[in-house]
Order: C-alpha cells, then sequence, then structure tokens
C-alpha cells in the first residue's frame, strides 16, 4: 500500500514539474494537484517543497485562492527570511488584491537593494498593463529590453502590446528580433506572417505569404500557415497590380494550399470515424 | 476575382454580397401585434455560449459572432453564437478566414450573422475596442439591425443579478447604446443557472473556438455536443419556437410584463447600461483586395 502511495506522489510530482517547466498556465490543475500534495505529503517531499510552494502560490492567485497563496506563501517566509525571491512572491499576492501601489512599493525595494532584478521591473510593467497603462508599458519594456535584450518573453510582450495598439510595424520589429534568436521557431513565422499579412499592400503579403510558407516548412501541421498561405496567395493573385507571371505563381500556391487543407480535413474526418 | 480556385469558399465572400433589403416583414400572424423596431432578443443557447466562452479563456480577449436562424426584417432574434478567437483578435487572416467559413456554414444551415460579441481580457473596460467596432461594421453592412455586443467582466460575479452585457446598434455611422427596453432574455433566471451550471460541472471545457480548432481540426467549432447539452437543460418556455423568430411578444419593461399575441408566461429583465463613449479611431486593417 505504501508502495502505490509513492507512485501516485511521484506521479503528482512530476506534473507540476513538467508544468513548471514548460510555464503551462493551467493553475486550476496545479492549484488541485498541489494543494493535495502540500496538505497531505508535505513531509515526503524533502527540499522539493518550496519550489512547489513557489508554483503552487502563484496557481492560487491566478485562481483567486487567497486562502492557499496566503498558507503558501507563510511558509517560504519562515523558511527564507529575506529573500527576494519570496519578496517578490509577496509582491504578486498583492498585485492579485488589485493593491498596485503597494506592490509597487514591495518591487522598488527589491530593485533598490538589486538594481539588476529583472523579474521586479518585469512585475512593475505587469502592473502597468494590469491597469490598463499599454503606453507606458510599452515605454518601460522598451527601457526594459535596451539593457536585456537577450529576453524572448519580454520581446514576445512587447510584440503582444504593440499589436494590441494596433502598431503593427513595431509588433513586426519584435517578432523579427523573435525570429533572428529562434530560427526554428515555426510559431513566430508564423505570428509574423499574419502581423505582415495585418499590414497590408502588396509587399507586406508578398512578405507574409513568404513567411507562412516558411512557417510550413518547419511544421508541416501548422493549420494557421496552411490557411495563411491560401489566403495571403489568392489576394495577391486577385490584385490588379501584379503581372500575369505573378498572378498565375500565386495561383499556383493557393492551388496547392488548397489541396492541402482538404486533405488535412479528410485525414482528421477519417481519424474521427475510427 | 480568383474564380479559377476550386477551393468552394470565395475570399470574397463578404465583400460582394448584395446589401440586404432591410424592409419591414409583417406575417399574417403578427398582423395584430404591433411591433417595435429595433428589437432584440438574446436565446439562452447564445447566452451560455458566449458566457462559457469568456469563463474557458479568462485571462485572454475573446469574441465571436452572433447568428439568427430568423428571417431578416422586424426584430432581431439572436438564436446561436459561433465562439471565433482567444488569441490575436486585432490580426486579420485568422478573422478573415473565420467569417469566411461561419458565413458559408451559415448559407448552408439556413443563418445569418447579425452580430458580434467581444469579452475584452482587461475586466475594467468593457469598452469596443477598434477591431471589435471594425468586425461589427462588416456585418453591419450585410445586416441592417446588426447588434455589437460587449461582455461585462466586471459584473460575471457569482451572484450576479444582470446579464453582464452591454448592447450596442448602428446609427448613422456610429455605435450607440442600445435602448434597454429592446433588449429581451427569456427565462433569466433559468438561463444564468444552466450557465452556472455548466461551469461547476467543468462542462465548458466542452467549448471549442475557432482558435482551438485550428490548433485541433478535428474539434468541431459549430459546438453540436455543446448545443445538444444546453438544450437538454432549457425548459420547453425558455426554448425558442421551431424556426426560431415566431416569438409575438413585443416589448418588456421591469415592471410590466404585458404579453400581446400568444400568450406565454415570460419573465424577462432590462439591462442596465452604464453610459460609455466609444470614439475612438482605428485604422483600415481589413484591406479591400479589389
Amino acid at each position: 500500500r505504501a508502495n502505490v502511495l509513492i507512485i501516485v506522489l511521484t506521479e503528482m510530482r512530476d506534473k507540476l514539474r513538467k508544468w513548471r517547466e514548460d510555464n503551462h498556465r493551467n493553475s486550476e490543475q496545479i492549484v488541485d494537484v498541489g494543494e493535495e500534495l502540500i496538505n497531505e505529503h508535505a513531509s515526503k517531499l524533502g527540499d522539493d517543497i518550496w519550489i512547489i510552494y513557489e508554483q503552487v502560490m502563484i496557481a492560487a492567485l491566478d485562481c483567486s485562492r487567497d486562502d492557499l497563496a496566503w498558507t503558501c506563501l507563510q511558509e517560504l517566509k519562515r523558511q527564507f527570511p529575506g529573500s527576494q525571491r519570496v519578496k517578490r512572491l509577496a509582491g504578486m499576492r498583492l498585485e492579485a488584491l488589485e493593491k498596485y501601489e503597494d506592490a509597487s512599493k514591495q518591487y522598488d525595494s527589491i530593485l533598490q537593494d538589486d538594481p539588476t532584478n529583472t523579474a521586479a521591473r518585469k512585475r512593475k510593467i505587469s502592473i502597468l498593463k494590469a491597469q490598463g497603462k499599454s503606453a507606458e508599458a510599452i515605454r518601460e519594456l522598451n527601457e526594459y529590453l535596451e539593457q536585456f535584450v537577450g529576453d524572448q518573453e519580454a520581446w514576445h510582450e512587447l510584440s503582444e502590446l504593440y499589436i494590441n495598439e494596433h502598431d503593427y510595424g513595431k509588433a513586426a520589429f519584435c517578432l523579427e528580433e523573435l525570429m533572428m534568436t529562434n530560427p526554428h521557431n515555426h510559431l513566430y513565422c508564423e505570428q509574423y506572417a499574419e502581423v505582415k499579412y495585418t499590414q497590408g499592400g502588396l509587399e507586406n503579403l508578398e512578405l507574409s505569404r513568404k513567411y507562412f510558407a516558411q512557417a510550413l516548412k518547419l511544421n508541416n501541421r501548422n493549420m494557421r500557415a496552411l490557411f495563411g498561405l491560401y489566403m495571403s496567395a489568392s489576394h495577391i493573385a486577385a490584385s490588379p497590380k501584379v503581372n500575369a507571371t505573378v498572378k498565375k505563381a500565386n495561383v499556383k500556391y493557393a492551388t496547392w494550399a488548397t489541396n492541402q487543407i482538404n486533405r488535412a480535413y479528410q485525414v482528421s474526418y477519417a481519424r474521427c470515424l475510427l | 476575382m480568383s474564380s479559377s480556385l476550386p477551393w468552394p469558399l470565395s475570399m470574397h465572400l463578404l465583400m460582394l454580397r448584395p446589401k440586404r433589403n432591410g424592409r419591414w416583414w409583417r406575417r399574417s400572424l403578427w398582423r395584430s401585434v404591433e411591433r417595435v423596431m429595433g428589437e432584440v432578443e438574446l436565446s439562452c443557447l447564445a447566452y451560455v455560449k458566449m458566457y462559457l466562452h469568456a469563463c474557458l479563456f479568462p485571462r485572454c480577449s475573446v469574441n465571436g459572432l452572433l447568428l439568427s436562424s430568423s428571417p431578416a426584417g422586424g426584430a432581431v432574434c439572436v438564436t446561436d453564437c459561433v465562439p471565433l478567437l482567444h488569441t490575436h483578435l486585432p490580426l486579420a487572416p485568422i478573422t478573415q478566414l473565420a467569417l469566411t467559413q461561419v458565413d458559408v456554414w451559415c448559407a448552408q444551415t439556413q443563418q445569418r450573422i447579425v452580430g458580434y460579441y467581444q469579452a475584452n481580457a482587461c475586466v475594467s473596460d468593457s469598452s469596443p475596442t477598434p477591431c471589435a467596432l471594425k468586425i461589427a461594421d462588416k456585418i453591419a453592412e450585410q445586416c441592417n439591425n446588426a447588434v455589437l455586443l460587449m461582455i461585462d467582466g466586471g459584473k460575471m460575479s457569482p451572484d450576479y443579478r444582470v446579464p453582464p452585457i452591454v448592447m450596442y446598434e448602428r446609427k448613422d455611422t456610429r455605435w450607440t447604446l442600445k435602448d434597454k427596453h429592446t433588449i429581451m432574455l427569456r427565462q433569466w433566471e433559468e438561463t444564468r443557472d444552466i450557465a452556472s451550471q455548466l461551469l461547476d460541472s467543468g462542462d465548458h471545457s466542452l467549448l471549442v473556438d475557432f482558435d482551438s480548432h485550428l490548433d485541433d481540426i478535428t474539434r468541431d467549432w459549430t459546438n453540436q455536443k455543446l448545443n445538444a447539452k444546453i438544450a437538454e437543460l432549457v425548459s420547453p418556455a425558455n426554448a425558442l419556437p421551431p424556426g426560431g423568430g415566431t416569438v409575438s411578444i413585443v416589448t418588456f419593461t421591469w415592471s410590466s410584463s404585458t404579453a400581446r399575441g400568444r400568450q406565454q408566461n415570460i419573465n424577462s429583465m432590462s439591462i442596465n447600461h452604464m453610459l460609455l463613449e466609444n470614439s475612438q479611431e482605428w485604422r483600415n486593417w481589413l484591406r479591400d483586395p479589389t
């Protein structure tokens, strides 16, 4: 019976580790699994318990489980007094309670002790975003990226902010940075292509078609890229500004995409019937 | 025109459809009933799916289309909705694709697109974004009484008494708040309870929006399974009559419940609005290909 318990425990731990490493935001699930682990099996987890407390606390804040978040925070404070990482978690709790001023002060105190603390800076930007102050958030994020050019997460966040502000040129620039450092990531190619398509104009449409094709080369099951290829190619073919050769080529691309789409749907229907 | 393409969908379907004639259409059954222009009825099915869509992606902005199976002219009866996106709402390709696919499906199932809904990620701000206005404008070109519906995240707490929605209609070229007396939800309490029940039981994860469909094309964005589940829970009084749109009940206000035409025991609720200004400028991201 003890063996069964150990197996269950290991499974739960592995699940939490996987979610932590993949940076999944499945907070409800994390709270379910994590709460049980903490309440029932805390003694058997060893040193893993602290990182689990952190993970569960953040998930609890995401699900408005303030009670659970408070418990986790207290345990962490007791074990690591004066830690910057725990201070940041305390700040996140204040953010969840919408006490943005207090949270901001908390992060400022972290930055006073350690001006290179990236986590605190990013939390301050998140506060601006939560308050709807997109322009300021964009400005702060740009300043942050001047110092920390390699922060992928920040570049992606900036591209999202620009997209929501309909500033497609700058969003494209952020995605270009991401594509340079992650040439094998089909999602960045595909998002870049979508932004170019949205910008419109013949040149941007051609670029978008090329990047949709690139995304497909990297992952031939990316349906968005396939549909995007069809749509950009048909738009180019339909444009009055293109010559006959270009038109013919794009009709060919669009037809190819159509066939691929049809095939993909046929395969999926067959799979459904199984 | 790219008519040489074998794909049955036409990219320009929405753009080239002739504008519908917004004439009055009186059926003989309703001759005795006075109808008020610009009335909108929201069915239980449409409301529940919209609500579940917003709950399924609480950290994202979500949007979708409102459909009607009733004929054009007179009151707008929203009988169903199609959840569309939960990522990158302002980007054009997937939105265009979704609009075209839904349009084709509607033509096959005798429905039409009569509106658009959106729930913003930022709970404190439920005003229509530029892309919401843009898509709603496109829909209004095809449907005279199109509505724009914003879900108010701030009002979606478990014990909410009022439907957490704000509705806009198009007057001249601007979207203005709709008169609350012309919006109707039958059996509001039952609708609300059904939505809560499905949320509590975790059935909201059955909902498939267009984005999820593109991630896994075996998933059905018309949500037939979920529709059936909701239909099981809906009582006869809350269901729309067969063929939709044969409602003969007219305007309601909070205090009065006068029913003309067919006798039905309807409990409806008018919706409180907050005054919002939506005079935002937007850029032209949906390019006309011709």
